[in-house]
């Protein structure tokens, strides 16, 4: 059985999809190499393997169901995002007029009820689009309720209490593999790792977010991890290793672009020098892995890095230095020149 | 679905570990009465604004005199304290690499003891009255930080017997090259840990007497008036977390 089942359903799904359309485009041009009977009994395999698939792993079986199942996880989304936001402006219109216990009874209610919600809509529908948004209310509310029960307290938020929201939404995410809430909640693990290592040294935690070693030492542990939490489920291993990605590679881009942002004792020119050295291997090692590897959330993240830091660089050091019809003039030759170096490459590939 | 009860139990757990930590803050507390200049009313709450929104939790920041001056500073903050807060001082002002070093330095967390109206506010009173243009003092917090340190228990056993509060708060080193004093190195303190207090449900009623309807001023400043119209009865627990116990009008 394949790791990841639903994957594998739909890319069969795809592969009849454009088998079908090839063999139409083939009739179109004469060139038909089934016999009737040959292709009837090929179409009726293909419609039972589609049924048995659209009945255990809801695939999309046309192109505008693939599109539609795209729009159904962005409304999801959104769906969940206002949902939260309403329960929060709700709860800062209203909350003064109630007693403690029934500020943290409720507070404590929202994610409870939002976690029944998630069991009964995967129960009852298998696109589970509606227990994902159920989940992100969930995973939101559980936050907004470990938040304002200390600040009802009056105690301070302190990094301890990032740990219980990172392991509701990993329990959360991997019960029915929900990845958005397994990639937001391994953010909130890397920032919980993070976190540590300013505790441990006296210093207040929020900082992580301006000193950035730990948090992008912590993105990329995520990425040595993700081989060893693959078994946890499906999506397990793609997700974790392109949330490490981003949060290291984007970690290290901020390092390499902006001053004061490091915890090293170097000149800030020194440092900026290291880190652009350091984000340019990094990301391309990263990418040339990636791309072997055929990973590609992971080749996507480290593209998008490696473009945005050679576009900083290049603004950085030619923009006061050259004209401006210079700077895009050597932009457009820039372009020209990989839609060249792309073309050769995928020459060589395809031959 | 055996995961999400996982979840579900991290969560109570999560909770309930809130409200035993929010227990065992309260398990034994020290206690100080400020008034209105320490604790002032959110403009929010003063001048009625946002219509219908009175349910919000009512909260009072606590004010504190910033003592930001160096000399002022150095006072209370010397090296050897700032040396036991971990900082490290060893760079003099003077040395070229100072700017650098201290810009890169990292702030503490630190238990400060912050004296109420005290023998520190008599001392800024008196030097605030010999400058030239000195400004008035009726309406300033007269909570004053006195010492730091890392073991908020000896802080408290050290002033046991004054008004003070021992709370968190975050500490920063400053360096300034000024033109006729030249440079100078300090801390100061940045913000608290917990920088204001909610007011109980049970107790909001007692500073409804203090709102106006009156024009707002285009200013979110808390309001503090030129006399204290009440005082509040503060606690501070273990943890250093403030809960309020009493509010009293001092009209009456």
């Amino acid at each position: 059985m394949p790791a990841e089942p639903r994957r594998a359903a739909q890319q069969r799904a795809d592969q009849i999809r454009a088998f079908r359309a090839e063999l139409i485009a083939l009739r179109h041009e004469g060139a038909n190499p089934l016999a009737p009977e040959q292709q009837a009994a090929i179409a009726a395999h293909h419609d039972q393997l589609l049924a048995r698939l659209a009945h255990q792993y809801d695939v999309d079986r046309s192109a505008t169901s693939g599109q539609l199942s795209r729009g159904l996880r962005l409304a999801s989304f959104f769906g969940a995002a206002t949902l939260v936001a309403a329960i929060t402006s709700f709860i800062s219109r209203f909350w003064g007029g109630l007693a403690l216990p029934a500020q943290v009874t409720l507070l404590t209610m929202f994610p409870l009820v939002s976690l029944a919600a998630v069991q009964i809509a995967a129960e009852r529908e298998r696109t589970r689009y509606v227990a994902a948004l159920f989940a992100l209310v969930a995973l939101g509310t559980a936050w907004v309720a470990i938040v304002l029960t200390a600040d009802l307290l009056d105690l301070p938020f302190s990094a301890l209490l990032l740990w219980p929201g990172t392991f509701f939404g990993l329990a959360l995410a991997l019960s029915y593999g929900f990845r958005l809430v397994l990639a937001l909640s391994l953010g909130s693990l890397a920032v919980a790792v993070a976190s540590v290592f300013f505790v441990a040294g006296g210093v207040p935690w929020p900082l992580l977010v301006e000193r950035l070693e730990p948090l992008t030492g912590a993105g990329f542990l995520l990425v040595a991890l993700a081989r060893h939490l693959g078994p946890a489920g499906e999506g397990v291993e793609e997700t974790t290793h392109a949330t490490g990605l981003a949060i290291g590679l984007g970690g290290l881009l901020v390092l390499a672009t902006a001053d004061g942002t490091s915890l090293l004792a170097f000149a800030p020119s020194t440092t900026l020098l290291v880190y652009q050295a350091l984000m340019l291997i990094v990301s391309l090692v990263v990418l040339s892995q990636r791309l072997r590897a055929g990973d590609r959330a992971g080749t996507a993240v480290a593209t998008v890095a490696l473009a945005l830091f050679l576009f900083v660089r290049y603004v950085d050091w030619f923009w006061s230095r050259v004209p401006a019809w210079a700077f895009f003039l050597i932009l457009a030759a820039l372009a020209f020149a990989s839609i060249a170096w792309l073309r050769r490459l995928r020459g060589r590939v395809e031959s | 679905m055996s995961r999400l009860v996982v979840a579900a139990l991290v969560l109570l757990l999560s909770i309930g570990g809130l409200l035993g930590a929010a227990a065992w803050n309260r398990g034994a507390s020290s206690r100080i009465v400020l008034t209105e200049r320490e604790l002032p009313l959110p403009a929010w709450w003063a001048y009625r604004w946002d219509a219908g929104g009175d349910d919000r939790v009512l909260r009072l920041r606590l004010d504190w005199q910033p003592r930001a001056d160096p000399q002022e500073a150095r006072l209370w903050l010397p090296d050897v304290k700032l040396r036991e807060l971990g900082f490290t001082t060893g760079v003099p002002a003077g040395a070229p690499e100072a700017a650098g070093f201290y810009g890169r330095s990292l702030p503490r967390m630190a238990w400060v003891a912050f004296e109420y109206d005290g023998p520190a506010w008599q001392r800024l009173v008196r030097e605030l009255s010999m400058t030239p243009r000195a400004p008035s003092l009726e309406r300033e917090s007269r909570l004053v930080p006195i010492d730091a340190g890392r073991d908020p228990e000896r802080l408290r056993q050290r002033y046991a017997d004054a008004p003070v509060l021992v709370l968190p708060a975050v500490v920063g080193m400053r360096f300034e090259s000024h033109p006729t004093r030249g440079p100078s190195v300090w801390a100061v303190v940045q913000r608290l840990a917990l920088p204001d207090v909610s007011v109980p449900r049970g107790l909001r009623e007692r500073l409804n007497a203090f709102r106006t309807d009156g024009p707002a001023p285009f200013s979110a400043e808390p309001v503090t008036p030129a006399a204290p119209r009440y005082e509040v009865v503060l606690r501070v627990g273990r943890l250093g977390a403030m809960w309020v116990e009493e509010i009293r009008d001092l009209a009456d």
